[in-house]
């Protein structure tokens, strides 16, 4: 998941102190902030280390909504509630065509919601960044 | 290096325009039409060229004479068809590297099957940064089966 993606579940904390995804509150997901992937894929074009190969992006650890919800009641400072919302009412309510793309997000929304979303650990993109990866604490501590 | 950009207009790959120019490379955005060519110049491409992701022929002009390309594949759109266009390009046009982070956009090249005949769509973890071909995949059901990498369609 791109941490970019939190931006928008940070509003809604401010807004409405719920966060609310088509899959469980529970599912654990790992997370990467899309500059350290434009950052790696920038120097995969140069740097002769990255030939050839294939790398997990990710940054560490893994955090299911409530984990996201508690981290952002303490940058707020009041509580945010995470919520579900199921698939199915999900698909009913958004404005998605029938076609390719809106039976592949239900397919990845009901994945999510049994599996949550595994991306290995951040061993490999603080190697490739040569410094430790950004994380979701410090993502959320930047958000206003 | 003289880099192809898919993306350059994007939310997300567009963060991947100021990280190529901070290397001194020499960008050029491939887009559907002027107008985002011209958004891809503000946001600080060289220079743009129009092509389609489905349209081998714009993809195969679009490749000449370009050392590495940024790729990035419409989620849920005929990906497969889109990946393999610019590899094949790419591959005739003589380009040296192939970059293309992917999180939910490869499909898992060991599909199951379900009982009612209908392939079931794996999908990877995060990032991957590919050369060509190799695509090797590192989903949870292949890797707990020990599957050694495949290449997800044959060329």
């Amino acid at each position: 998941m791109y941490m970019q993606m939190l931006q928008q579940s940070w509003q809604a904390a401010k807004d409405s102190g719920e966060i609310v995804m088509p899959y469980s509150k529970d599912s654990k997901m790992a997370y990467v902030d899309y500059r350290e992937v434009a950052e790696a894929a920038a120097l995969a074009m140069t740097d002769k280390r990255l030939s050839y190969g294939t790398f997990e992006l990710a940054s560490p650890g893994m955090f299911s909504r409530v984990d996201l919800a508690e981290l952002m009641s303490k940058k707020l400072g009041k509580m945010i509630v995470a919520k579900d919302m199921p698939v199915d009412e999900w698909a009913k309510q958004v404005k998605i065509p029938p076609g390719e793309l809106r039976e592949g997000l239900i397919t990845m929304n009901k994945e999510y919601d049994q599996y949550g979303f595994s991306g290995g650990n951040s061993l490999i993109l603080d190697t490739i960044l040569g410094r430790p990866s950004r994380t979701v604490q410090q993502f959320i501590d930047e958000l206003q | 290096m003289k880099i192809l950009m898919i993306g350059a207009t994007g939310k997300f790959a567009g963060l991947v325009l100021p990280q190529l120019k901070k290397q001194a490379h020499h960008v050029t955005a491939l887009v559907q039409d002027g107008n985002k060519g011209q958004q891809a110049i503000t946001h600080g491409a060289d220079e743009f060229v129009t092509g389609d992701l489905y349209d081998p022929v714009t993809l195969k002009k679009a490749a000449e004479g370009i050392d590495g390309i940024f790729h990035i594949i419409p989620a849920f759109n005929r990906e497969v068809e889109a990946g393999l266009n610019m590899v094949i390009a790419a591959q005739e046009a003589g380009v040296s590297k192939f970059v293309s982070p992917a999180s939910i956009t490869l499909p898992c090249p060991y599909p199951t099957m379900r009982k009612s005949g209908q392939r079931k769509r794996h999908f990877t973890t995060l990032a991957w940064i590919t050369p060509f071909y190799s695509l090797p995949c590192i989903c949870r059901c292949c890797s707990k089966a020990g599957r050694p990498p495949k290449i997800a369609a044959k060329l």
